[in-house]
């Protein structure tokens, strides 16, 4: 017999995926408590993340809503492209929150 | 033709003239069937990326003494006057290549904060009087700008390309 999914039932494809890199940079920005920038969160990667790739990446977790952006505000008499600034949006915080918890679990199940 | 035009003229022939023997070595190892696989894609890349940093190292001191080649061969003009050291702000350039290639989109979102932070950082080595690091930071910017526009990808497919073609010839 086929199956019909009911609505309020939630399938493995629906869940949000979180790869590596997007976890670190969600656990730099919140860890932080702050606004970053992608250089300052290269930076902070210690190699992991690479200049060439890592706005590709924040550019993804816009989209999925893990995290937001807006451009620093600039003086006055400054001129030319302002830098972008990334923090965690509330549904980033929970994901990585989940991300956090499966991985503890799993840490456990296989210690 | 104004005195600017020709100048762009003459600095973009050298910067070709510059990159002949790449070319050359390519067509010679592609013709002579070089068996090392590894060592002549190192050799084509090395030879792109240092073509690279050599037209960025020695553009501006280039542009100078092409002007100065250009002005001599010209007549004085008393009401003319130097406007002063003017250099293009970095990444100006690969932002128009993008802006052309990419949807405005992916030109907000991925290439501007990146050439944001670029800016940043050469200009914070300017200002620390640091002009070497200054432009090993436009080197290293302009390689990983165009790793993130799909060059690696590219060189994928001009590698396979041309293990197709030898094997095709042999």
């Amino acid at each position: 017999m086929l199956h019909r999914k009911k609505e309020n039932e939630n399938t493995i494809a629906d869940l949000p995926s979180v790869s590596r890199k997007e976890a670190m940079i969600l656990e730099m920005l919140c860890d932080s408590g702050r606004e970053l920038y992608g250089l300052e969160m290269v930076e902070a990667s210690k190699g992991e993340l690479k200049r060439g790739t890592i706005y590709v990446t924040l550019q993804r977790m816009t989209e999925k809503g893990f995290i937001d952006s807006k451009m620093e505000p600039r003086p006055a008499p400054e001129v030319g492209i302002p830098r972008r600034m990334y923090r965690p949006t509330a549904y980033g915080q929970s994901v990585y929150a989940a991300y956090c918890a499966a991985r503890s679990a799993l840490e456990t199940a296989y210690a | 033709m104004n005195g600017r035009l020709s100048m762009n003229i003459i600095r973009r022939i050298i910067q070709l003239i510059v990159l002949l023997p790449y070319f050359g070595v390519v067509i010679l190892t592609v013709e002579y069937e070089i068996p090392e696989w590894q060592a002549f894609i190192v050799l084509l890349v090395g030879g792109m990326i240092f073509g690279g940093w050599f037209m960025t190292a020695i553009d501006d001191w280039l542009e100078d003494r092409i002007e100065v080649w250009v002005n001599a061969l010209k007549k004085p003009r008393p009401h003319q006057k130097k406007v002063g050291n003017l250099r293009k702000v970095p990444g100006t350039r690969l932002l128009r290549l993008v802006d052309f290639f990419f949807s405005p989109k992916d030109v907000e979102g991925v290439f501007k904060p990146a050439v944001a932070d670029w800016r940043v950082e050469y200009y914070e080595a300017r200002k620390q009087k640091r002009f070497l690091k200054a432009r090993w930071i436009n080197v290293r910017h302009t390689y990983r700008f165009l790793m993130a526009m799909g060059l690696s990808k590219a060189l994928e497919a001009v590698e396979k390309l041309l293990k197709e073609l030898i094997k095709a010839f042999k």
